[in-house]
């Protein structure tokens, strides 16, 4: 517990620290953040139910983030627009991403003990399974109604998809303006109600189940509890929350690079949640939350500051980099539970 | 109410139950008594569903619940016909409170959230904590609900756990296993009441206990299990502890006795301001000395620290003051220094911390002994690589098989397949491998049955007085110490209270074990 709290202080030093060197205004760091909680923030809310059901970093969130995109792609590839356009999307993604959430879920319930590396693999096995269907499937099995977002060769997309139709729909609304900031209410409130189904969701029996499969499979299973159920349960709401995140996502950037776009969503998320002071064996809501805003505003204001004190914005980038892995290895070191724990 | 009829369980190639046949009437309490090994805890597996039978493919024969058959797949299918189980290792979550293990899976939730289904209905806290507070209460035990059950003791734990049996409306059968090792004499009997209502209540009992007395003031009827088949069935009043002990081991039992007092030579262990910070089990600074070849006992009530003595002098929990081993200072302290002074421990908790549960009776004996001693290792091709000794290995571990009764299929068989009286055999083979010249052991006999219980402390007494092993027993069976020790050194509030001398009366030990002084004169 000392030590996953002093991580955030870590975070809250060396942000104050390459704020300072940086030299930027805190209201340009204060609304950089804001867009980037709005971005990020449900999909670090995904992994904090695997957490608490003892399957460690949900690396494939991945794959809801891949489920967000092959919504999003066919709803360019149909034409759709708008608010309507975003349904589609949204209903499209949640579809594939229970699918795909309860196979992960089966293929993690023979994995028991390993789930963090296998999530990981998953995470690359879609990505290659994704951009086969994209790239290949394209224009050879799958006839595109919409020829614009075809490579000129006729076979897979382009690397971008510009999200005109999408962009910005929900975030604009409720915007606030405070002074030098602009607040989007509505998108705020999204986030923190996500956060708000999270807490509720541990909050019932259910909640209740995941905490004890996460303290231990053969003792849930001794209370008559269905932990292979619990389990997949547990992924799928995931699966399901990192869709939302990217969509969430997506529509905020407005263009989807089709190929890389989900790319590194798993380790900045995992991260974040770690920055807020979490483990791989607790996570909560709160330190989802203060996570991305710490591990973010490290993110905005470190390749100012490596600019200005070594002359080198790339420091910046290397420094981030470092960052996120590192975070992942200290948590991963630090897990071990306590001696002496009850038995 | 409870019928089985040619109950059949194998594992592997040994059968442990061979045609059980039980039968357990409405608002009966029956007892059920075996040896280690006989097949009790398989029985209570099997009628609990438990995972291990449905992996090792299931049992044959037949369970009857109200005269309808059932199969009893999994926990949960036997928590639907309303069995309930106390389980001798707790199925308690750690870091969630009193209410929660005692509520899980019944868990109150606000009548208006209901609409989303049962699961996914917010809970009802304050009204689960008053729900867990009547059951606490109606168990006799003053407890906070909102604490967390890793901050409790055993005692407590054990009645967390049998709190959340007693709390289902739906239970007509209750498997209780070993529920009273953990308590003490008080608390047994609170528990007996409680037990007497339930089954006013007409919930059906089985209770499984190692102490006789118990059965035999408890239970309506006693079932004996022998080798995995009925021994014998007593009912009424007309059974006592004699008559079952006879017809659980089919003979006659040897108590092992010290035979006069120890040659006492030099010191071989002193402890200066000794103080352990084991969470529950603190010991504030205590100085004792322990002679070479004599017995010294430890005693004391749960949660005063006795514990916390062996695992403080490995080092594994922190620890401050000053240890000598054969006047030498060891600092810091951790169980290779121990080790390599010729000092080894035999924790209680044999599954934690003592054994290798998946690897083999032989690997499990010389394991310590190979990597800490050298042992059983030729000598090619030269010492930091060399080979291990299979045939020697295998010589000692049949050698340990045969001398203390191992019950098993060979000194291959894995140790997550031995009853808890036969993997604590081991445990002590291990010890031997090292050939220690101090050797600490906590609870030896702790959830052995009578006959292994007489083996074990046999195997001590012959190593003492053969090797002449000095030895330190912690225990909190009183009779057990008195029989074994030299001297017996009470510790209470973490102190160590008073040394009494093996003669000293039951009264004087009770006086000490309350933390009053005798009154001279």
């Amino acid at each position: 517990m000392y030590r996953a709290n002093a991580v955030p202080a870590v975070f809250i030093v060396l942000s104050a620290l390459a704020l300072y060197f940086s030299g930027l205004s805190p209201s340009f760091v204060a609304s950089e953040v804001i867009t980037r909680f709005i971005r990020d923030g449900v999909m670090v809310l995904a992994l904090v139910i695997p957490v608490t059901a003892g399957m460690g970093l949900n690396f494939a969130v991945t794959v809801g983030a891949l489920a967000a995109q092959v919504g999003i792609v066919l709803a360019v590839d149909w034409g759709l627009q708008g608010a309507a356009g975003l349904f589609a999307i949204t209903a499209m993604g949640l579809g594939l991403s229970v699918v795909s959430g309860f196979l992960i879920g089966v293929m993690l319930n023979r994995v028991r003990g390993k789930e963090m590396i296998t999530t990981m693999i998953i995470g690359f096995l879609a990505t290659g399974i994704y951009q086969l269907v994209f790239m290949v499937g394209y224009g050879t099995v799958i006839r595109p109604a919409n020829q614009e977002m075809m490579l000129s060769r006729g076979i897979g997309i382009r690397n971008m998809l510009d999200l005109a139709p999408f962009r910005n729909i929900i975030d604009t609304i409720w915007v606030i303006q405070a002074g030098p900031l602009e607040i989007p209410l509505f998108m705020i409130l999204m986030v923190l109600g996500a956060a708000g189904l999270i807490t509720y969701l541990l909050h019932t029996r259910l909640g209740q189940q995941f905490k004890a499969v996460g303290e231990g499979v053969e003792k849930a299973e001794m209370l008559g509890i269905d932990t292979r159920a619990v389990r997949i349960k547990a992924i799928v709401l995931s699966t399901v929350l990192a869709c939302l995140g990217h969509i969430i996502f997506t529509q905020n950037i407005g263009m989807l690079n089709v190929y890389t776009a989900h790319m590194n969503t798993d380790i900045f998320a995992c991260a974040a949640l770690l920055a807020g002071g979490a483990s791989i064996l607790r996570a909560h809501v709160g330190h989802a939350l203060l996570g991305v805003l710490l591990f973010h505003s490290l993110f905005i204001v470190s390749p100012q500051a490596g600019q200005n004190i070594f002359s080198n914005a790339a420091l910046g980038e290397y420094f981030r980099t470092f960052v996120a892995y590192g975070t992942i290895a200290f948590a991963l070191v630090m897990s071990t539970r306590g001696r002496g724990s009850a038995g | 109410m409870l019928t089985v009829r040619g109950l059949k369980k194998r594992f592997g190639n040994t059968d442990a139950l061979r045609s059980v046949d039980l039968h357990v009437e409405e608002g009966e309490i029956h007892g059920l008594v075996g040896l280690n090994g006989s097949g009790k805890t398989t029985l209570l597996n099997v009628l609990f569903g438990s995972a291990v039978i449905s992996a090792t493919g299931g049992y044959g024969g037949e369970v009857l619940l109200n005269e309808r058959p059932v199969y009893l797949s999994s926990p949960a299918r036997a928590i639907g016909c309303g069995i309930g189980m106390v389980h001798q290792e707790f199925a308690l979550i750690p870091s969630m409170t009193v209410t929660e293990n005692v509520t899980i899976r019944r868990e109150r939730v606000f009548a208006p959230t209901a609409i989303l289904g049962r699961d996914l209905a917010l809970m009802n806290a304050p009204a689960n904590r008053r729900r867990a507070s009547s059951v606490l209460e109606r168990l006799g035990v003053r407890l906070d609900p909102s604490l967390r059950v890793m901050d409790l003791t055993v005692n407590m734990r054990q009645f967390v756990e049998i709190a959340r049996e007693i709390d289902r409306d739906d239970l007509r059968v209750l498997l209780l296993d070993e529920p009273t090792s953990a308590l003490n004499y008080g608390e047994v009997q609170a528990l007996f009441a409680s037990l007497r209502s339930l089954a006013s209540r007409g919930v059906s009992l089985i209770f499984v206990s190692h102490r006789l007395e118990e059965i035999t003031t408890l239970c309506h009827a006693v079932t004996v299990l022998r080798d995995g088949e009925v021994a014998g069935c007593f009912t009424g009043p007309a059974y006592d502890v004699d008559a079952l002990a006879e017809c659980m081991i089919g003979h006659h039992v040897t108590r092992a006795q010290r035979q006069g007092a120890s040659r006492k030579g030099s010191e071989a262990l002193r402890l200066e301001g000794f103080s352990v910070d084991m969470p529950g089990e603190r010991i504030n600074g205590i100085d004792l000395t322990v002679s070479r070849g004599e017995i010294l006992g430890l005693a004391g009530p749960s949660g005063h620290g006795r514990p916390a003595f062996g695992y403080g002098i490995m080092g594994m929990y922190p620890t401050s003051g000053r240890v000598f081993v054969d006047r030498d200072h060891i600092a810091p302290l951790n169980a290779l220094a121990m080790i390599s002074r010729g000092l080894f421990f035999i924790p209680e908790d044999r599954r934690a911390a003592g054994l290798l549960t998946d690897h083999s009776i032989m690997e499990n004996i010389v394991f310590a002994a190979m990597q800490c001693k050298g042992a059983f290792l030729n000598t090619f091709p030269f010492r930091p690589l060399a080979l291990e000794d299979r045939r020697h290995a295998h010589r000692f571990a049949e050698e340990c098989v045969e001398r203390f009764g191992i019950r098993c299929t060979g000194v291959h068989q894995k140790v997550s397949e031995l009853s808890g009286g036969n993997q604590q055999k081991v445990c002590i083979a291990r010890a031997l491998a090292m050939n220690p010249g101090i050797l600490m052991v906590s609870e030896p006999t702790r959830g052995v049955d009578i006959a292994a219980k007489e083996t074990i402390l046999h195997i001590f007494l012959d190593l003492h007085r053969g090797a002449g092993t000095t030895l330190v027993i912690s225990s909190s069976e009183l009779d057990e110490l008195m029989r074994m020790c030299d001297r017996i050194a009470v510790i209470h509030e973490g102190r160590i209270f008073d040394v009494l001398d093996a003669e000293a009366t039951e009264t004087e030990f009770a006086l000490a074990f309350s933390g009053e002084r005798r009154v001279h004169g």
